[in-house]
């Protein structure tokens, strides 16, 4: 039995759940607040008004606040705050009877449409469209025309307009969970579909369910306010909405009236429009980019750093040298190191691998060459050299103009790598015309020569297509072409092959080799497998947790590894591990000796 | 590409028929006896038989929709059952007011929408996403009617900017035309361009983090170029949002004109439902209906040219 | 011995957009014995994990026949296909997404079972036992799955997969996503795992060099056929088939002098 390189205590990691999070937003706990205060006064609504709703007393008609009521009194004579907090029970009660309706109809229907998909999804989001392209308000008002006194009914149809919301959320969540192999791995466990809708399906669309929820009632108490200021709704049961209408039409004369009911329903909205984005954000993280401060702070984390890596040539005479680059990220709980002092170069005309596992931080080193970090990340170094010359000092600007003219980008995914909107001949030329300075004929020209010498034998038809009518294969022959197209100094590669079929991988490594050789370029490889290495590269770097283990040439780095951790990956890769005949083999023999033993 | 249109033009010849099909059932349903609401309380039995039998309620409620729909084929939808004018031509004079609004808005959103979006998704977590983020919480879930009374109470009756209410022909003022649907246009486009733009804004910064954009910009493409290339493909989100802004705003429209006092299908829309005239009623659904699948078309050529992957559908 | 899962002439079809239809096996034999690890090899688009879809039911059959322990399963679906979760088994490949994010590892391994209708004191001690086996402690019940790395998930899904005591499992190229150093502890786990329950494996790798560290015989596929079958030793050392060769040829050795030789043969072949 091997042994597991397992550690034998797991960090704890705590699951905080969804609501002590959210406790912990200012912002949310406040809009929480004002909602539980309008739910609290709209439950005791009844004792807590100083006057019946709807007694009429003619002294107080426009009367302005004072002498026992608080508001005053509107234009029929009736106290306002007594009927503001009647109107609280009306448009909350409203408010639910909508979101129930929109919850019943909606989720169901769309997670059956993305689990089920086929025909039960084109019926349900045909529904669902169509709904949605109906002008709600005007059926609204067709059934308040004959069911005005009826608000239940008319807050159920209201629902049933906002229940493409709640569709169309749980219909993507469903989709995208749908394709996830655990679906697939419960249904071989023998869960039939019904449990599986019930348990993964509910548990995957439960958060933005609860989001769309705070959003929808905002929405809904809106909504039935304008039906209600349009005259819908029985004239004994206060509402907001109708009083409104009634402010309205003394706002000239009695803004007043006008204010107490408007302020009411803008601060309702608001505190649910609050709680949804509050919820929303803990759902899912708003990308945004770090503040100057996170930066300073991550630069200052990597100020010290000793290198690791030693260089074969002298600075002057290199396609590429790097000097002690570190690369770190803000995170919550610090500052991340992915990359903690690395050096290396590379002379003109030699390929160099820098080869490790995932999180080794070999594509780290190779976007900070580029500067080209993702959002978040930083690199410093004590320098970064490039055909010879410093560059790490230079200004963001100045590093991109090294970008298609000295240093050529070779991606790892083919298909992710080319805009899906254009045509590959826009792609290809785009950069000939505006950083080359060619005319649109020559970048033409010049695009198609390349097609061709990158292997592609009907260059025209590729021009003319857009990404997705081109293979794998012929999508990293297009983004090779585009990467050389500037006859760059130095090409850096990040795992070119890897996403590709063996036979398509010898192909492009073959075909970066005759490129390379061609051009006098320097290559810079970085890859996982030794062997690429052992057919591509001159030279190796091998990483292991943001530093470099060893460097050295590559007959040396496989015959005579100087770090045990070389030798483990490069026996790791399984050519020379024994076949499953001859771990048998020593397996029985073992047995059997053992048992002789016995 | 003309299958494609074809495919379209056909769904919504469908939805058309399907919704205002499923209004005219839902009005019978839910107006029942249209008299009382027509001619008051006071009407004698004989009058209100009188009447039934002029717009023709005493038919079978099949009979009807069969003799509405094979006139509404033709496009003639019938008279108003108040005052017997063609329900067609009364829509026609109200229509030009709502579209005023409602074009104005999308224009307003389209664009204020696309700029706003835009400089948050260069600048995500700057002072001006911050901004846009509250306002599109807010403005989101506030109604166009709240925020047109705000918006009067503040600019038309404190500062007098603009005039409260009524309505102003472009032929006889361009001017005063666009003055008097500055204020709807607004109150009605505010939660659309917030929208828009947190729509626009989010996919640019998805795109930006796709792996396309690192390659275009190893390639020496400027910031400008780049940019035009992921606002091509994060565009698609938006202009749906956009177009489902428009239906929105249609309906908003309407008590948003009751607030400025507009003689738009809105207030036509209010009086024809309280007294359950339904020809009217089925009118103007029909005519709304229109205008989202034309908008709805609209949207997919535009979509179709964005992404040449949707063509191929 | 006689077959545990025999596939003959099996064809599966894909409806693409529209009407148009891709064949994606075009009349496929395979056969798998008690306890043996049967390989099948081949790049993207080759039909090899349909081959395996179709055997766990989640592929439609457009003709031909599967038969798993005698019985016919080609056609089998809900009641049938679900009686079926006990003897047939999956790994997948995508470590990530084959745990549900929102479950406990508990929960995750406790799920077969308690569909089956073991109690939940059972199950637990069953999910302990198999934990062990798969060299995970006892604690990890209480995890969640993002809490482990790529190996140890794939530890979880094999433990899962296990936790019934199927007969035969299929592994839809189960170690392609890990790390190169994790990939061996990984298959070696597989290996012993078989010796200790006698389980079969249906293995669908792109890789020869994984393939022939855990299979006893192995199947080439190629645009939906199989164009080579053996002993896993013949097929990947002495290839009969071009394609076999070619493919044996395009993947790269670790050592620069046998690469050398490798990408030689290998451009002679190719001209």
């Amino acid at each position: 039995m091997t042994a597991a390189p397992f550690p034998a205590t797991l960090a704890p990691v705590k699951r905080i759940p969804l609501w002590r999070r959210y406790l912990r937003r200012p912002l949310g706990v406040v809009a929480l607040a004002v909602f539980a205060v309008v739910v609290a006064v709209a439950a005791l609504a009844s004792w807590l008004a100083p006057y019946d709703p709807n007694f009429v007393d003619f002294a107080i008609t426009h009367a302005p606040p004072g002498n026992g009521h608080p508001l005053g009194g509107d234009s029929a004579g009736r106290d306002i705050l007594s009927r503001l907090l009647a109107g609280a029970q009306t448009t909350l009660y409203g408010a639910v009877i909508t979101c129930v309706a929109g919850l019943v109809l909606g989720v169901p229907a769309g997670v059956s449409a993305g689990y089920f998909g086929g025909a039960t999804d084109r019926i349900c989001s045909w529904i669902s469209d169509a709904l949605q392209s109906v002008p709600g308000m005007i059926v609204l008002l067709v059934v308040a025309a004959g069911t005005g006194q009826n608000f239940t009914v008319l807050m159920v149809a209201l629902g049933v307009f906002l229940a493409p919301g709640y569709y169309r959320i749980a219909r993507a969540r469903a989709l995208a969970v749908r394709k996830e192999p655990y679906i697939d791995a419960a249904r071989v466990a023998g869960v039939t579909n019904a449990r599986i809708l019930r348990t993964h399906m509910l548990r995957a669309v439960y958060a933005p369910i609860i989001v769309q929820t705070a959003l929808t009632a905002g929405i809904a108490i809106g909504m039935q306010a304008g039906l209600q200021f349009l005259g819908i709704g029985s004239a004994s049961t206060p509402s907001w909405g109708q009083m409104m209408n009634d402010g309205f039409q003394n706002m000239l004369t009695y803004p007043l009236i006008l204010l107490w009911p408007s302020i009411a329903l803008g601060v309702t909205i608001a505190a649910l429009a609050f709680i949804g984005s509050t919820l929303a954000d803990l759902v899912s993280v708003r990308v945004e980019l770090p503040t100057r401060r996170g930066v300073a702070r991550v630069r200052q984390a990597l100020e010290a750093g000793t290198s690791s890596g030693t260089h074969a040539h002298q600075a002057a005479d290199c396609a590429l040298r790097i000097e002690n680059l570190r690369v770190g990220y803000a995170s919550p709980t610090g500052v991340k190191k992915v990359v903690r002092g690395v050096s290396l170069d590379a002379a003109p005309g030699e390929v160099l691998g820098i080869v490790g596992e995932s999180g080794s931080g070999k594509t780290q080193t190779l976007f900070s060459v580029l500067d080209l970090l993702p959002p978040g990340g930083t690199a410093v170094a004590d320098g970064i050299w490039v055909g010879g010359e410093e560059v790490s000092r230079r200004s963001p600007k100045e590093r991109a103009a090294l970008l298609g003219r000295s240093i050529g980008y070779v991606p790892q995914e083919p298909m992710t790598n080319l805009d899906p909107c254009y045509p590959i001949e826009r792609q290809l030329a785009e950069p000939l015309r505006h950083v080359h300075g060619l005319s649109k004929a020559e970048a033409r020209q010049r695009a198609r020569d390349i097609l061709v010498r990158v292997g592609i034998t009907d260059p025209d038809r590729v021009l003319a297509a857009y990404p997705h009518q081109i293979s794998g294969g012929m999508a990293q022959r297009v983004l090779i072409a585009g990467a050389v197209a500037g006859r760059p100094s130095l090409l850096v590669a990040d795992e070119p092959s890897t996403a590709l079929d063996v036979t398509v991988q010898a192909e492009v490594l073959e075909l970066l080799r005759e490129l390379q050789r061609e051009y006098g370029m320097a290559l810079v490889i970085v890859t996982h497998n030794f062997g690429v290495v052992a057919d591509i590269c001159d030279r190796v770097v091998v990483m292991k947790d943001g530093r470099v283990v060893e460097t050295g040439p590559v007959e040396q780095i496989f015959r005579r590894p100087a770090d045990p951790y070389t030798a483990e990956l490069i026996s790791a890769s399984l050519d020379d591990a024994e076949g499953r005949d001859e771990l048998d083999e020593t397996w029985l023999d073992r047995r059997t000796a053992q048992e002789g033993a016995r | 590409m003309l299958r494609f249109i074809a495919k379209r033009l056909v769904s919504g010849i469908v939805l058309l028929v399907v919704v205002t099909s499923g209004t005219f059932f839902l009005a019978h349903l839910a107006v029942g006896d249209p008299t009382a609401g027509l001619l008051g309380n006071n009407a004698t039995p004989a009058q209100q038989d009188a009447l039934r039998a002029r717009i023709g309620y005493d038919q079978p409620v099949l009979t009807q929709f069969r003799q509405w729909f094979s006139r509404a084929v033709t496009g003639d939808f019938g008279t108003s059952w108040r005052n017997f004018q063609p329900v067609a031509d009364q829509i026609a004079l109200r229509v030009p007011v709502t579209l005023s609004v409602v074009m104005v808005a999308t224009v307003l959103s389209a664009v204020l929408g696309l700029a706003v979006g835009v400089a948050c998704g260069l600048r995500p977590g700057g002072p001006l996403d911050r901004v846009l983020k509250l306002a599109s919480v807010v403005l989101f879930a506030l109604p166009g009617f709240w925020v047109s009374l705000v918006l009067v109470t503040w600019f038309a009756i404190q500062l007098k900017w603009f005039p409260a209410i009524g309505y102003v022909s472009p032929d006889r003022s361009v001017g005063d035309w666009l003055r008097s649907i500055t204020l709807p246009s607004v109150s009605l486009a505010l939660g659309a361009i917030v929208m828009v733009a947190e729509q626009l804004r989010n996919g640019f910064l998805q795109v930006t983090n796709q792996d396309f954009v690192r390659t275009l910009r190893a390639r020496g493409l400027s910031r400008r170029r780049v940019t035009m290339h992921v606002l091509r493909n994060a565009s698609p989100a938006a202009l749906t949002t956009l177009a489902l802004m428009f239906v929105g705003l249609l309906g908003g429209a309407i008590v948003v004109e009751i607030v400025f006092n507009l003689p738009g299908i809105g207030s036509l829309t209010q009086s024809a439902s309280q007294i359950g005239d339904i020809p009217v009623l089925l009118g103007l659904t029909a005519v709304t209906v229109v205008f989202v699948v034309i908008v709805n078309f609209l949207l997919d050529l535009v979509l179709g040219w964005v992404n040449p992957k949707v063509r191929e559908r | 011995m006689s077959a545990l899962l025999e596939v003959e002439n099996l064809v599966v079809d894909y409806r693409l957009r529209g009407r148009t239809r891709f064949r994606a096996l075009k009349g496929v034999s395979i056969t798998v014995k008690p306890g043996e690890c049967v390989g099948l090899v081949g790049e993207s688009g080759s039909g090899k994990s349909t081959l395996g879809k179709a055997v766990l039911g989640l592929a439609a059959v457009a003709s031909g026949r599967i038969t798993f322990d005698g019985k016919e399963i080609t056609h089998a679906r809900g009641r049938a296909r679900r009686g079926l979760a006990s003897d047939i088994q999956v790994v997948f490949q995508d470590p990530y997404g084959s745990l549900d994010p929102t479950m406990t590892v508990g929960e995750v391994l406790a799920e077969p079972l308690v569909v089956a209708g073991t109690s939940r004191v059972q199950a637990r001690a069953v999910v302990t036992g198999m934990l062990d086996r798969v060299c995970l402690p006892a604690d990890a019940v209480h995890r969640y799955p993002s809490e482990f790395s790529g190996g140890q998930r794939q530890r979880i899904a094999i433990a899962r997969a296990l936790v019934r005591r199927p007969r035969l499992v299929v592994c839809d190229e189960p170690v392609s996503a890990l790390d190169l150093t994790t990939q061996a502890t990984i298959l070696d786990l597989f290996v012993d795992l078989q010796r200790e329950t006698g389980v079969s494996y249906l293995f669908v790798s792109h890789d020869l060099g994984v393939v022939r560290r855990v299979c006893h015989r192995v199947s080439v596929m190629y645009q939906g056929e199989i164009v080579e079958t053996g002993l896993t030793r013949q097929v990947t050392q002495d290839p009969v088939h071009p394609y076999t060769r070619r493919l044996r040829l395009a993947s790269p050795v670790a050592d620069p002098e046998r690469q050398a030789e490798r990408r030689a043969t290998w451009l002679g072949l190719r001209d």
